[in-house]
C-alpha cells in the first residue's frame, strides 16, 4: 500500500514560500482559512477567559456583593459562565483549531467557502459583544441559560437586557452554524485528490462529524429563541409559569441544543488528542479505523444523547447521570485504550501537548471515580442531584480545555510559527487538571449531601483555569519562524507546510497513500 | 507496494470544487432549515396532550387556506425541477418558464402566509399558550419561502445571463435543494398545526 522508503522532506520548498510570503495584510476582509482560524481562536481565549473569571467571581465569598450579581446562587453555576465558556468560548475555539488546522491536514490550497466562514467569525464577534452588553446594562428579565425556567414570561415586560442578550446568543448560534458548514464543506469537497476520507487523519474526522452535529443542533436552538422573542414582543404565554408545556417545551429545545453541545465540546478533543498521541508514539496509532469510528460516534452520541430522561432539576445543559449519558465513556475508552496502546508499542517521546492527553485521561477517570462514588453513596435529593451535576459539567470543561489548549500548543508552528516548549505544555497541563478538579469540589462535596461546600477550593479552581488557558496567548500571539516539522515526528501532512504555513499551504501535496502519508515504510507497516 | 501519485489539490479544478461547494453547503443549510422546524413539530407532538384545547375554543381553523399552500409550495417543487430538467439539458427556454412559475407561486405563498398570520389563524398569540408557537412557526415559513426565493431569483439571473448551464449544474441542484428544503418546512408546519392539532 505505501508509498517511501524513507521519510519524505517535502517541506524544504515550503521553507521558501513562507520566508516570500506577502506581507501581513488587512484582517478585516481576509479569507485565509489560518487567520480566520486564528481570529476564531482569539474570540474563544477571551470568552472563555471572561467565563472562568465570572465562575471564580461567583464561587468566591462575597460574591453577592459584586455588581451585575443577579443569578449566584451557592455553588450552582451562573449564567454568565455557562453562556461565556459552553456557548461562545469553547466552541469558538474548536471551530478556529478546525478552520486553521483541518485543510493543512487535508492538502487543500484554500477552504471551501472563504466568504462564508469569515461572515461567521464576524458574525460570532457582533454576537459576543451584544452577548456581553447584554450581561453588563442590567438584569434580563428572567432569560437565564442555566436556569431551569426560562422565566422570561413571568410577567416582567421584555427590556434592553434581554433585547442584548437574545439578539446575541442568535448571532452567535448563526454564526456557529455558518462555521460548521464551511468546516464540512472544506472536509467534504476541498481534500487533495489522493486524500480520501479514510485516509483523513483523526482530527479531520471529529471535525466532519462535529461539524454535522452542530448544523443539526444549532437550528433547533435558533428556533427556541425565535420562539422566546415572539412571545415576549407579542404578549404571548408561551412560557408563562402557569403553562406547564410551555415550560417543558422550552426545556426540549435547550435540551436538544444543550445536551450536544456539551458532548460537542468534548468530541473534538478526541480527534486532535489522537493527532497528538501519534506525533508522540512516532508511529501510526493503533487501530486507527476503531479510534476514528470513536471519534464519529462520540459526536454522533451527542445527538441521541438528549433523549436521556429529565433529571437533576430537569437543567437543560447539566450532565445527568444517566445510562444514555454514561455511553459516552465508551469511546473515551477505545480512544484511550488505542493510545496507550500505540505509546507502549511505539518509540514515545515528549512532544507538546502530550501531556495534555494524559491530563485528559485522568480528567476522564476522575470523572468516572466519582460518578461510581455517587452510585455507591446515592445522591439525596434533586438540587443534591443538580449540585453534584454542576461538579461534573465543570469537570467537561476542562476536560475540554485540555482537548482544545492540547490542539493548539502541538500546531502552535501552524499557527504562529512558534514552537512551546514542553516544559511550558506540561505547567499549562498540570493548572488545567488542577483548577478542574478543584472547581469541579465543592460541587461534588454538595451533592454527596456535606451542609459545607468548599466554594473558595471552587473559587480557586475556576481562576486556574482561567489562568491555564491564559497560558495558550503568548503561543499564538506574534509571528515566529520554526521548522516544518519542530519534533520531526509528525506523520500528517500539515507537517508538511512550512511553519507557519504560506498562503496557499502547499506548493505540491507530498505522496498520500495512507491516514499518515508523512510515514516511512517501516512506520507504517509498525 | 503500490506506488501513489502525488497529486496536488488543484488537480481538480477549482472552478469545480467551488460549484460543489455552493451544492454541498446548500445542502446542509437546507438540512438546518428543516431542522429548525423539525425542533419545533417534536416538542409540540410530544407536549400536545399538556395542551389547553387547541385550537382555543370557538377557533375554527381555515384548512382551505393552508392546504391551497401547501398545493403551491408543492407545485413549485415540481417546476423548479423542471428548471434544473431544462437547464440539464440545456433548454434555456424552458428553464426561465419553470423559474418563472416558480417564483410567482413562491410570492403566492408568501402573501398566502402573511394573509393566514393576519386574518385566517383566527386567533392572536395572547389568546393561547401556544399562539406564540403557531404564529412562529408560519412566520418562519414565510421567511424560509422568502430566502429560497431570493436564491431562485439570483440563480435566474445567471440562466438569464447565460452563466448557468449543465456544467455547473450543482449551482442549480442547490437552488432546488433550498426551494425543497423550504417547502419542507411548510408541510411540517402544515402536519402540525392542521393534521395533528
Amino acid at each position: 500500500m505505501t508509498i517511501t522508503e524513507t521519510r519524505p522532506e517535502p517541506a524544504a520548498a515550503q521553507t521558501a514560500s513562507a520566508a516570500t510570503a506577502p506581507a501581513p495584510g488587512n484582517w478585516l476582509t481576509t479569507g485565509d482559512h489560518k487567520r480566520l482560524g486564528l481570529l476564531y481562536i482569539a474570540g474563544g481565549l477571551v470568552a472563555t477567559l471572561v467565563g472562568t473569571v465570572l465562575a471564580a467571581a461567583y464561587l468566591a465569598p462575597g460574591s453577592a456583593e459584586l455588581p451585575y450579581v443577579w443569578t449566584a446562587s451557592g455553588s450552582r453555576l451562573t449564567s454568565g459562565a455557562i453562556t461565556g465558556v459552553l456557548i461562545i468560548g469553547l466552541p469558538a475555539l474548536w471551530l478556529g483549531a478546525m478552520t486553521a488546522i483541518i485543510p493543512l491536514q487535508l492538502g487543500a490550497t484554500r477552504i471551501a467557502l472563504p466568504r462564508l466562514q469569515s461572515l461567521s467569525v464576524w458574525t460570532f464577534f457582533a454576537g459576543s459583544v451584544l452577548t456581553a452588553l447584554g450581561y453588563t446594562v442590567g438584569r434580563p428579565s428572567g432569560v437565564s441559560l442555566g436556569s431551569i425556567l426560562p422565566q422570561a414570561s413571568t410577567g416582567s415586560p421584555t427590556n434592553t437586557a434581554t433585547e442584548l442578550l437574545l439578539a446575541g446568543l442568535a448571532l452567535v448560534g448563526v454564526a456557529t452554524l455558518l462555521g460548521a458548514i464551511g468546516v464540512a464543506t472544506t472536509i467534504l469537497n476541498q481534500r487533495a485528490d489522493a486524500v480520501t476520507l479514510s485516509r483523513m487523519p483523526a482530527f479531520a474526522w471529529s471535525g466532519l462529524a462535529t461539524s454535522l452535529a452542530l448544523i443539526i443542533s444549532t437550528p433547533v436552538f435558533l428556533g427556541g429563541l425565535a420562539l422566546l422573542w415572539v412571545d415576549l414582543h407579542y404578549g404571548g404565554s408561551f412560557f408563562a409559569v402557569d403553562a406547564v408545556a410551555g415550560i417543558r417545551v422550552w426545556q426540549h429545545h435547550l435540551w436538544i441544543f444543550g445536551r450536544p453541545e456539551l458532548f460537542l465540546v468534548v468530541a473534538p478533543a478526541l480527534g486532535a488528542l489522537s493527532d497528538v498521541v501519534t506525533t508522540a508514539a512516532g508511529r501510526p496509532l493503533l487501530a486507527f479505523p476503531a479510534v476514528r469510528g470513536a471519534a464519529v460516534a462520540a459526536a454522533l452520541w451527542s445527538l441521541i444523547a438528549w433523549a436521556t430522561p429529565f433529571s437533576a432539576l430537569e437543567s437543560p445543559v447539566l450532565p445527568t447521570p444517566t445510562v444514555g449519558t454514561a455511553l459516552f465513556i465508551l469511546p473515551v475508552a477505545i480512544v484511550v485504550l488505542a493510545w496507550l496502546g500505540s505509546l507502549v508499542l511505539g518509540s514515545p517521546s515528549a512532544t507538546p501537548g502530550s501531556l495534555h492527553a494524559a491530563a485528559f485521561l485522568v480528567v476522564a477517570l476522575v470523572g468516572a471515580a466519582m460518578t461510581l462514588v455517587a452510585a455507591l453513596v446515592g445522591i439525596d435529593g434533586s438540587l443534591a442531584a443538580e449540585a453534584f451535576a454542576n461538579g461534573q459539567l465543570w469537570l467537561v470543561v476542562a476536560a475540554a480545555l485540555l482537548g482544545v489548549t492540547g490542539a493548539l500548543t502541538h500546531w502552535a508552528p501552524k499557527l504562529s510559527g512558534k514552537v512551546v516548549p514542553f516544559a511550558a505544555s506540561a505547567g499549562q497541563a498540570l493548572v488545567l487538571v488542577l483548577g478542574g478538579i478543584l472547581v469541579a469540589l465543592p460541587g461534588w462535596v454538595s451533592g454527596l449531601g456535606s451542609d459545607s461546600s468548599p466554594t473558595v477550593v471552587g473559587a480557586a479552581g475556576a481562576a486556574l483555569l482561567a489562568l491555564g488557558v491564559a497560558l495558550s496567548i503568548p503561543a499564538l500571539v506574534g509571528r515566529g519562524q520554526a521548522d516544518p516539522d519542530p519534533t520531526g515526528r509528525g506523520l500528517t501532512l500539515e507537517w508538511a507546510t512550512a511553519s507557519p504555513p504560506a498562503m496557499h499551504n502547499f506548493d505540491s501535496v507530498p505522496a498520500v497513500g495512507s491516514a499518515h502519508p508523512l510515514a516511512s515504510d517501516s512506520e507504517e507497516r509498525a | 507496494m503500490t506506488d501513489v501519485l502525488a497529486l496536488p489539490s488543484g488537480a481538480t479544478p477549482a472552478s469545480e470544487r467551488e460549484r460543489r461547494s455552493v451544492a454541498t453547503a446548500s445542502l446542509f443549510a437546507s438540512v438546518a432549515m428543516v431542522m429548525a422546524f423539525a425542533g419545533f413539530a417534536a416538542v409540540y407532538l410530544t407536549l400536545r396532550q399538556e395542551v389547553r384545547p387547541f385550537p382555543p375554543e370557538g377557533v375554527e381553523f381555515d384548512f382551505y387556506l393552508a392546504r391551497t399552500l401547501v398545493i403551491t409550495v408543492f407545485m413549485a417543487s415540481l417546476f423548479i425541477e423542471w428548471a434544473a430538467y431544462g437547464i440539464r439539458k440545456g433548454f434555456q427556454g424552458h428553464a426561465l418558464v419553470a423559474f418563472a412559475v416558480t417564483i410567482l407561486q413562491g410570492i403566492a405563498a408568501i402573501i398566502g402566509f402573511w394573509f393566514l398570520l393576519d386574518t385566517k389563524l383566527g386567533f392572536a398569540i395572547a389568546d393561547h399558550p401556544y399562539g406564540a408557537l403557531a404564529h412562529t412557526m408560519v412566520f418562519l415559513s414565510l421567511l424560509a419561502v422568502g430566502a429560497a426565493i431570493v436564491f431562485i431569483e439570483l440563480t435566474m439571473l445567471k440562466a438569464i445571463g447565460h452563466q448557468l448551464d449543465a456544467r455547473n449544474f450543482p449551482l442549480m441542484r442547490a437552488t432546488a435543494t433550498v426551494w425543497h428544503a423550504a417547502a419542507t418546512s411548510w408541510v411540517i408546519v402544515y402536519y402540525v398545526l392542521y393534521v395533528t392539532k
